[in-house]
């Protein structure tokens, strides 16, 4: 192993003040990479182990300066503006650096675990005050374990609590090691279905809650969530299989979330030259998501939440 | 419309947070549906007594004028009330403050529009920088309906009569003879090229009324404070004239209050000879009450809130009514009637609230185009916690209520204060804005650099928008003279030329930024600039308050501040126990900005030289849209980065020195202060593209707020580079605004997560914070015309997108849902 603090991770994104990532005010360290492909992912520029690069319509000037830039003619001027080839682009970056107005970027970046501890370490005060602290999160920060379990080493050393943001989808000889290391576990559960998980997801279900007993066997406190997406875990049962579950084997678990899905994420598909077969979909109404928490409360847990958007007056009008 | 927040709503009970009596329903609705009219009482009395009083005395004038008006305007009671009291003759109008101008809006407007058949609109457009908007437009629909006996009133007595002996007229007459500047409408208004302004009216406005002593001693004490005095004269020589000139002022003027309440007493007893059951009791209480204060001090909470309600409006008739007049620490004058009251079973909580709701609605008639702060919470002389069960109340007000129009509460918190108090002032924020926070540590630090004692800085009030001053003891004077940093700033790059000059140099000649080697040589320019304005600000600020001094001193108000009967001096002429002059302004991102564009692409990346740099600034950016968006992503105020933050903090202090080193003429300091109403738009007007990547003419940034949607990393960065800023003594305030989705706080989860953020804030050493959503028009703008927002950031459901990012679906969705939640 390098020494440590030469240690670099791929990081597509901090996000300082953030308030939906476990308890009170923290620091998100999104990781780029994810072992799974669920069709709804939020953050799919997240998904891909390597950096990406992007295009914004709206930041665009269209003086052409990236287009001349780039040695292997990987840009296109269309009428739509300025489209990336694939096939061509190596993601170098020189187009990105070339764009005054900030239109191309490249998401991904290389970043020094000591330059990541001091963006972190700046909003130290803002944690004590409020019980918050640093959020590993992804993609699924397992992918790059070394930086992550550094970066987690470096944070214990400061008291800085640590929450890991896991889909689970890794073997535990990986994954065992940084759970050790967090304070908290924010774990998903998606499916309880053996066929769809697989499907949807690409790892099977099995390894998901093996990993989640093996979390609670340690006694290691966890936030279990369920991101709430129609046609995909919307459905009443799934809801109540989650509890069950979590009833029967998770035993440190402090709570349950259910997040409502919504479509805020539609411009990053795009700007990733893809569609998303999600984009057209309305939000979840306030009443279907309560009636999920139900359920769930049915199943015995007390601590069901649920939160996200959900549809506004205006569009269950129409 | 329901609960669209997608949250559940918090347990604390939503169905008594918004219930309100009928009666206050209907006040509430009465005030939405108001509509301005011109009243021309005040004008008409104090013309009549000003004419007959030719060769007294101003301090009798003042006085003259005062008791004229008391004693002959109009009064009403109206349905229901039950605080009685109104400073204007109609339901929404202003005692007109003439002595200021002849120019004063409302009366320009009505005359311009006389049977000239144009529309408020057309006539406002006109006016250009008189004052009121256009947004006001329906609101002064009825302005221009004047009958024709008070057209002619207006032209042919009141303004030829006053047209030479206004603040306004003397001033410029004084400024021409003392050489202070030669362009008259320069300094008329804001944006203007000389980068400093003095204003006239309103008046010298901004500060408390003396509400303790009033309640302590009664109008009839204070008349007899001054006869005491007025004995101790006799058989003294001439010189003590000046004194025993005001001192009978203040006696005629108490007096002229006490008969003011008395035509109350007794228009309450006609009213209720013709009433029946509860009404006739509650006018027969209203007519006791009104025997009894302000004239004495009040024996129970309904006398204490009408002896303060009744002294604000004689405050404003007296002083006109564009004034900032406030209360001051409300809740501690009236705990001690509340808890005695409550105590004998006098009185409920839930009565309580109502009487105070009542005085809120009123409260919002004061003015309509400023805040009315009350001030609550914090810590007392003794530097215990002082927030009680009124304090609370009146959070409970402000959150029935829902907000009510331009009031304000501006709500002290100490280490010491219950952390109840704070979560419950927080609260307000799903229903309501208006509430603004303020560190009391950090407040009175800033108050002893003005002189202040300790104990008199730990009683602070805020007067204005964020000002703070001591409770009933100064000369208030916090908005009334101002300079643009920015407009400094540009003249420094232009050897003292301005975009609005035409580039001809209006400042000192500082030299050629092509002259510039180092970024040291920027800043040292920048200084002259801003010392050559403050300097000549101060002077001209000094000419215009002794005009007031000499001829428009203001007794009543002085017979209630601490140290003016006293010292037998008015409170215009330095007779208060505290004085203070200010010099505001309110630019502080954009210039941090600028500076920081300028030293990284001229002297760290040396992109360009300062030559083209000023050359593509005067053009407009034009052709070179390449050079404006690099300077857009040079790092800004806001974001807790050190290279901008650090400049923030250096221009601050530079202001902070220029500033205080001037002595204030009635004793004390000119303070320094960091606000901005919307006077951000009007000097942005004015000013030509800047290094920040800003074009010609777009607004500035507001107070020590990240310009435009410039705050990139969240609240915890945005606080930590405002409590840098904070560090030095803006003892005149500064105004942070914070947009923020009022859903953040729909759970009591992210609830705590707020409070603990202004928790820290305010142990980081922020002075203030004031929240907002983000408004529709913004949005709806941003959607239209992306190009002009291309940081405008938005937080929904725990994450932040560029709002331009987001796809039209998704970005209507938000547009939804800024608003705050209507139960
Ligand atoms: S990243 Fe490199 S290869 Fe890809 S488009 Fe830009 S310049 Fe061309
Ligand atoms: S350089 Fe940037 S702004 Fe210019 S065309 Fe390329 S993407 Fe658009």
């Amino acid at each position: 192993m390098n020494n440590s603090t030469e240690i670099e991770g791929l990081i597509f994104n901090i996000q300082r003040d953030s308030t939906e990532d476990g308890p009170g005010i923290r620091t998100t360290v999104f990781l780029k990479g994810c072992t799974m492909h669920c069709p709804w992912c939020h953050n799919p520029e997240g998904i891909c182990l390597s950096p990406e690069l992007v295009w914004f319509e709206t930041r665009c000037i269209g003086d052409g300066d990236c287009i001349k830039k780039c040695s292997r003619e990987a840009l296109i001027r269309t009428r739509k503006g300025v489209v990336i080839d694939r096939n061509r682009c190596t993601v170098c970056g020189e187009c990105a650096v070339v764009c005054h107005a900030g239109a191309l970027e490249v998401l991904g970046k290389k970043s020094k675990i000591d330059d990541v501890a001091a963006t972190i370490l700046r909003d130290r005060v803002f944690y004590e005050k409020s019980g918050g602290g640093v959020t590993i999160s992804g993609g699924e920060p397992s992918l790059q374990d070394d930086f992550s379990a550094a970066l987690m080493r470096l944070m214990r050393g400061e008291g800085i609590h640590i929450a890991l943001d896991t889909c689970g989808g890794m073997s535990w000889d990986i994954l065992g090691p940084l759970v050790e290391l967090a304070d908290l576990i924010l774990y998903d559960i998606k499916l309880v279905d053996e066929e769809k998980h697989r499907q949807y997801t690409g790892i099977p279900l099995e390894m998901v809650l093996d990993n989640a007993r093996k979390i609670a066997e340690i006694n290691k406190p966890m936030w279990v969530r369920t991101p709430v997406i129609p046609g995909y875990t919307d459905s009443e049962d799934n809801i109540r299989r989650v509890a069950r579950f979590i009833v029967s084997s998770l035993p440190s678990v402090d709570r349950y979330d259910i997040l409502a899905f919504n479509s805020t994420c539609t411009g990053k598909y795009h700007r990733l030259g893809r569609s998303w077969e999600l984009e057209e979909t309305n939000p979840l109404s306030e009443k279907a998501m309560e009636k999920l928490a139900a359920a769930a409360r049915n199943e015995g847990l007390t601590f069901v939440q649920w939160s996200g958007l959900t549809r506004s007056e205006v569009q269950s009008e129409e | 419309m329901a609960n669209t927040s997608g949250v559940p709503l918090a347990r604390e009970e939503v169905s008594d947070d918004s219930y309100l009596p009928e009666r206050i329903k209907k006040f509430k609705d009465r005030l939405a549906s108001a509509v301005y009219r011109l009243d021309l009482e005040r004008v008409r009395y104090y013309t009549q007594a000003y004419k007959l009083t030719e060769n007294e005395p101003s301090y009798i004038r003042a006085a003259m004028g005062l008791e004229k008006t008391l004693t002959s305007m109009t009064i009403r009671i109206e349905d229901e009330e039950l605080i009685v009291g109104s400073k204007s003759a109609v339901a929404w109008g202003d005692p007109i403050y003439i002595e200021a101008s002849v120019n004063h809006p409302h009366i320009k407007l009505a005359l311009d529009m006389y049977g000239s058949g144009k529309s408020v609109e057309e006539a406002l457009e006109g006016m250009g920088g008189g004052g009121l908007g256009v947004e006001n437009a329906a609101f002064l629909r009825e302005l221009p309906n004047i009958s024709e006996e008070e057209y002619s009133e207006l032209a042919k007595e009141i303004i030829p009569y006053w047209k030479n002996k206004t603040v306004e007229a003397r001033r410029i007459a004084l400024w021409e003879k003392e050489g202070v500047i030669t362009d008259r409408k320069a300094i008329a208004s804001y944006g203007n090229p000389v980068g400093w302004i003095v204003t006239d009216h309103p008046p010298q406005g901004h500060l408390t009324v003396g509400i303790k002593k009033v309640l302590d001693m009664g109008f009839a004490g204070i008349a007899l404070q001054a006869e005491q005095k007025l004995e101790g004269l006799k058989g003294q020589a001439e010189s003590a004239k000046a004194a025993k000139d005001f001192w009978e002022s203040v006696l005629v003027s108490a007096q002229a209050v006490c008969s003011f309440a008395s035509r109350y007493a007794a228009l309450a007893g006609e009213m209720a000879q013709k009433a029946n059951g509860q009404r006739k009791n509650d006018l027969l209480e209203i007519k006791e009450r009104c025997l009894r204060v302000p004239m004495e001090p009040p024996r129970n909470f309904m006398e204490a809130l009408q002896s303060i309600w009744i002294t604000q409006v004689v405050a404003l008739i007296s002083y006109g009514g564009s004034s900032i007049i406030a209360p001051g620490r409300l809740d501690q004058f009236l705990y001690p009637f509340y808890r005695k009251d409550l105590d004998t079973g006098r009185i409920t909580r839930e009565q309580a609230l109502e009487a105070l709701m009542e005085y809120y609605i009123k409260l919002a008639t004061n003015i309509y185009f400023g805040p009315n702060n009350v001030t609550i919470g914090g810590i007392d002389r003794d530097g215990e916690d002082a927030v009680n069960d009124v304090s609370y109340l009146f959070l409970d007000v402000h959150l029935r209520l829902k907000g009510c129009m331009r009031n304000g509460l501006a709500v002290r918190i100490s280490p010491k204060t219950p952390p109840d108090f704070l979560r419950r002032a927080c609260y307000t924020y799903r229903y309501a804005g208006g509430v603004a926070l303020y560190n009391d540590d950090v407040v009175i630090r800033d108050l002893l650099f003005d002189g202040y004692s300790l104990e008199d800085a730990r009683n602070y009030s805020i007067v204005g928008c964020v000002e703070p001053t001591g409770t009933g003891n100064n000369n208030g004077y916090t908005a009334t003279n101002g300079i643009s940093l920015m407009a400094l700033f540009e003249a420094a790059l232009n050897e003292g030329g301005r975009y609005v000059s035409g580039w001809k140099p209006i400042g000192p000649a500082t030299p050629p930024a092509s002259s510039f080697e180092t970024f040291h040589d920027v800043k040292e320019a920048f200084i002259k600039q801003l010392s050559s304005a403050v300097d000549e600000c101060v002077r001209a600020a000094d000419l215009k308050d002794r005009v007031i001094a000499d001829y428009y001193p203001l007794p009543l108000l002085s017979s209630t501040i601490e140290g003016c009967v006293e010292s037998g001096k008015d409170i215009t002429g330095g007779g208060a126990r505290y004085n203070h002059g200010c010099i505001t302004n309110g630019s502080l991102a954009t210039v941090a900005n600028s500076m920081a564009a300028v030293r990284q692409v001229v002297f760290d990346q040396k992109l360009l030289s300062m030559e083209e740099l000023v050359r593509r600034l005067r053009n407009n950016f034009q052709d070179a849209e390449n050079l404006r968006r690099q300077m857009l992503v040079i790092p800004k105020y806001g974001n807790d980065d050190e290279y901008v933050d650090e400049l923030a903090v250096w221009i601050t202090s530079a202001y902070n020195q220029e500033v205080r080193k001037h002595k204030f003429w009635m004793g004390g300091v000119y303070r320094p202060c960091i606000i901005s109403v919307a006077t951000h738009i009007a000097w942005g007007a004015s000013l030509g593209a800047s290094p920040d990547g800003r074009v010609a003419g777009a607004p500035i940034a507001n107070g020590i707020s990240p310009a435009n949607g410039d705050e990139r990393n969240g609240l915890t960065a945005l606080f930590a580079s405002a409590a840098k800023v904070c560090s030095i003594p803006m003892s005149d305030g500064t105004a942070l605004n914070v947009i923020l989705n009022p859903l953040t706080v729909r759970t009591d989860e992210g609830l705590s997560k707020f409070v603990s953020l202004i928790e820290t804030y305010f142990a980081l050493g922020g002075r203030q914070v004031q929240f907002n959503p983000m408004s529709r028009e913004t949005l709806l703008d941003a959607q239209k015309n992306p190009e002009r927002y291309p940081d405008l950031n938005v937080k929904v459901s725990g994450f932040s997108f560029r709002f331009i990012d987001l796809t039209i679906k998704v970005q209507n969705d938000i547009i939804a849902r800024t608003e705050f939640c209507v139960t």
